[in-house]
């Protein structure tokens, strides 16, 4: 083991680090806004839009995140929306997030009583006053815990941005190893950083989980 | 204040309401009694249109319920309580009393602030203004909801067994309530298995089974000498007991 020669790239790693930390914050926020809008149109109750946007999650959720990676990559430009390797890993792992979160979401929804809504009816509130005022703080607390689940996944999900070439951790990882030889070290010191973020917000989660269930109701 | 034409009500082939028509006089106190199952529940609901309906005509206040732009106004001016409570039990008291005025009747926060206090006073539970819903007892809770309904000044005040759900000794708080509302000549809806508050605080009882209002009227006539066979039955299943007596009410003293 020689672990000088990662010490020595160690500003390469650092600032690719960072890449992956802003991708993942961008496809956490991305796919939150979007599943949280899914799962607001789902209670609209409309079916046609509900037949649509179920179709959504399911393909999404269906589909290999590597496939969806590719499909964007290509053939967005196919029909002429040019995308570059950032956007494109953006918008994959949105789409991807934004399916998860939207069903988490929507368990957590299901999970509040009627009765909630319906108090909130007979005070006059309409539909988006109901939503985001009464249904979607109670829904997001149950929520929370699966929530994070999602974000750890796709914080390592974003590993596979490195096939369309953006330059993220794993990706410079690579690189390094094609450089220098030596692959189990830059592996090592990768798999620590990654671990490095996820373990916390997992534990996070599960401390949430113990801090909510027993005031659920 | 309510004037119910020929209104009905399925879900698919059953039929839970047929044919009801009531009218309803400002400042009235109507008792809603029946066995469960006889559409009590759903009737109410039509009336702040939770529920909707197949036939007929509803009208509150001179507002058409078929109208959905008049039903906006409709639920500013029926308020409702549930047997359930349904307080928000992620707002504080005091928020759960602002929230619809800031909402719905566009309130400032202070004056918002300032009836929502006085509410809570009405229903001695001014201490509570910062607790969770989950702190306090079922008694509290249905108080607090009764303030919450206050809160948007309505016209009419619909309860649906809000004691159905209460330890016996928390009910004789919330019938207070309830009590002094109407002395103060709110226009009430009550189903209701309190038969002490049927006869001592309604002016009016209606019996309700299979769908239809089978009896109406003042509630001495009503269930002392009642003439529906299927009302008599149904006060024999309930056991109804307090017939002369004047001081009224399970529970009407606190505990
Ligand atoms: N959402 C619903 N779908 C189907 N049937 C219902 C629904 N709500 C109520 N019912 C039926 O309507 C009838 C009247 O119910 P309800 O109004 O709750 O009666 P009550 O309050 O007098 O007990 C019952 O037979 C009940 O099963
Ligand atoms: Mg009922």
């Amino acid at each position: 083991m020689n672990f000088a020669l990662v010490w020595e790239a160690r500003w390469l790693i650092f600032d690719s680090f960072l890449v992956t930390l802003y991708l993942s914050a961008c496809a956490i926020v991305g796919g939150t806004v979007v599943g949280m809008i899914v799962a607001l149109l789902r209670q609209a109750g409309i079916r046609s839009l509900n037949l649509a946007l179920r179709a959504y999650v399911e393909l999404f959720r269906g589909t290999p995140l590597l496939m969806q990676l590719f499909f964007i990559y290509f053939g967005l430009p196919l029909v002429s929306i040019p995308v570059d390797r950032f956007w494109a890993a953006f918008i994959a792992l949105t789409c991807f997030t934004s399916a998860y979160v939207a069903e988490v979401f929507r368990s957590g929804i299901e999970a509040i009583p009627r009765g909630q809504s319906e108090a909130a009816t007979a005070l006059g509130m309409g539909f988006f006053h109901r939503f985001f005022w009464i249904i979607a703080p109670q829904a997001m607390r149950v929520s929370l815990p699966p929530l994070i689940g999602v974000y750890v996944s796709v914080i390592k999900d974003t590993s596979l941005a490195t096939v369309v070439g953006y330059n993220e951790l794993t990706r410079r990882a690579m690189e390094l190893m094609l450089r220098f030889g030596h692959p189990l070290e830059f592996f090592i010191t990768v798999a620590l950083l990654y671990f490095a973020i996820c373990y916390p917000i997992s534990k996070l989660s599960e401390a949430l989980e113990r801090k909510l269930t027993p005031t659920a109701r | 204040m309510i004037e119910v034409k020929g209104v009905s009500k399925s879900y698919g082939a059953h039929e839970v309401l047929r044919q009801v028509s009531l009218e309803v006089e400002p400042g009235q106190v109507v008792a809603i009694i029946g066995p469960s199952g006889s559409g009590k529940s759903t009737f109410l609901r039509m009336l702040n249109g939770l529920e909707g309906f197949n036939g007929g005509s509803i009208r509150i206040d001179g507002h058409d319920l078929s109208v959905p732009r008049e039903l906006q106004q409709v639920r500013r001016q029926v308020g409702m309580v549930f047997q359930q409570f349904n307080l928000f039990p992620h707002l504080t008291v005091g928020r759960n009393v602002t929230i619809a005025q800031r909402l719905v009747l566009k309130e400032s926060k202070a004056a918002a602030e300032k009836r929502a206090r006085r509410l809570l006073d009405r229903v001695e539970l001014s201490e509570k203004w910062g607790s969770y819903p989950s702190q306090l007892s079922g008694g509290q809770q249905q108080r607090v909801a009764i303030a919450r309904a206050l809160a948007m000044e309505p016209k009419v005040m619909l309860f649906d067994e809000a004691t159905s759900a209460l330890d016996p000794e928390l009910v004789g708080e919330v019938l207070d309530v309830m009590r002094s509302l109407a002395s103060e000549g709110m226009t009430m809806l009550v189903v209701t298995h309190e038969m002490g508050f049927a006869r001592n605080v309604a002016d009016r009882v209606l019996f309700m089974d299979g769908g239809r209002i089978v009896a109406d009227g003042p509630p001495g006539r009503l269930l002392d000498n009642p003439e529906d066979e299927r009302l008599i039955q149904f006060l024999r299943r309930i056991g109804n007991h307090e017939r002369s007596d004047p001081t009224p009410v399970s529970g009407a003293q606190p505990a």
